[in-house]
């Protein structure tokens, strides 16, 4: 599966607004998702790609939007 | 063996409340308690000091462990609000307790400060004697800067915790305690002279949700313990539901964790002795139980503690 497509699937439960279509729209600035949410989407993400994020690169710049998520991810994927 | 004596706390009476908040900044009724599970927050009245909290609880901690102020051999107070660059709250406190030469000094790591000071008191006592260890702030004195930023002001409030620790015999053990830094990202969480407290949110709860699991994990598995053999885990109180987001990752059942946020807010340095102080109180320290403690803060610096009542 697409990883834009995985990250949307478990986006989608943990969203507190609608998921933008433009995928370099900020989740935070649109309240899609709050710190809490996006630590849960993040681990979700890791197992389902398995791709551990270190403590290094855990900021949230990096997970901003599902574009910066899916570069991020897509870059670490063996 | 290293043991805790007592613990003690000290909260000013008067009170913020959301409702009050919640007219300041606009806020939507109901709002402040979904981002953070607080409803009210302890403010200290203009003549309670840092120094004078700090001795309140210092006062109830040493009288419940049944010692006297000249029985100790150290004060190592953590604050992230002290009233002057130096000397410390350790001094001020120090000078009221009366217990003169024995080392006094203070941990500046804001929300992890109780936990540092009671790791050193831990390390120090065999070779000082009861060392008294305390984390006290008054937050809303640094939350009252312009501008006020509803961020921070709706999470702190003021208050102090005390805990006094002895080599020897006693009833509560401090099994293992272990502390780390990492500055990478110190400045997400920092406040300068006299300005007001900056905090990334984001980056502090991410960063903060992944040590509390890492050294946690790492703690329970050291010695050889589940989330099930753990009776009562005592947090600092910083945010209900990063409580809840550890307590979840770690499979600890919701009732284990010792929860107080909800009257007194963020009280940084000392949320974490104030915690165990009323979990003592509550009796929920009982015989045979393992209670897990740990907290995070400015550095960042965190940290976790084991202990075991006999």
């Amino acid at each position: 599966m697409d990883t834009r497509q995985i990250i949307r699937e478990a986006l989608s439960p943990l969203a507190m607004a609608p998921v933008p279509d433009d995928e370099n729209v900020s989740l935070f600035e649109t309240a899609v998702i709050d710190s809490f949410g996006l630590m849960d989407l993040i681990v979700d993400l890791e197992g389902k790609l398995g791709v551990k994020v270190p403590d290094s690169e855990l900021v949230p710049k990096r997970f901003e939007t599902i574009a910066k998520m899916a570069a991020y991810f897509e870059a670490r994927v063996k | 063996m290293v043991n805790v004596l007592g613990f003690g706390h000290y909260v000013p009476e008067g009170k913020i409340t959301n409702e009050m908040l919640e007219e300041e900044f606009g806020l939507e009724p109901g709002w402040i308690v979904s981002m953070s599970g607080i409803k009210e927050r302890r403010a200290a009245a203009p003549e309670e000091t840092v120094d004078v909290l700090a001795h309140r609880a210092a006062l109830d901690c040493l009288d419940r462990a049944g010692l006297q102020p000249s029985d100790l051999g150290g004060i190592i107070v953590g604050t992230g609000t002290p009233s002057r660059q130096f000397p410390g709250v350790s001094a001020g406190l120090q000078r009221k307790l009366g217990a003169q030469n024995i080392p006094a000094f203070d941990i500046h790591l804001a929300s992890v400060g109780g936990l540092f000071a009671l790791a050193a008191a831990v390390d120090l006592c065999p070779r000082y004697g009861p060392i008294l260890a305390v984390g006290a702030e008054r937050m809303t004195e640094i939350m009252a800067r312009e501008p006020r930023a509803k961020e921070t002001a709706i999470l702190f409030g003021d208050g102090a915790g005390a805990c006094v620790v002895s080599p020897g015999e006693g009833s509560l053990e401090v099994v293992d305690i272990r502390v780390q830094s990492d500055a990478t990202f110190a400045e997400a969480l920092h406040m300068e002279f006299g300005g007001t407290l900056h905090m990334e949110g984001r980056t502090v709860i991410l960063q903060a949700n992944r040590k509390l699991q890492t050294v946690l994990s790492g703690l329970l598995e050291k010695h050889r313990l589940t989330a099930a053999d753990v009776d009562l885990f005592i947090f600092h109180q910083a945010n209900l539901n990063l409580l809840r987001q550890v307590g979840r990752a770690l499979q600890i059942p919701e009732e284990k964790v010792f929860v107080n946020l909800d009257r007194y807010g963020n009280t940084s340095a000392a949320s974490l002795f104030i915690a165990a102080s009323e979990a003592q109180e509550a009796g929920r320290i009982v015989p045979g139980a393992t209670v897990v403690m740990a907290a995070f803060g400015a550095g960042m610096s965190w940290g976790a503690a084991l202990l075991k009542r006999k």
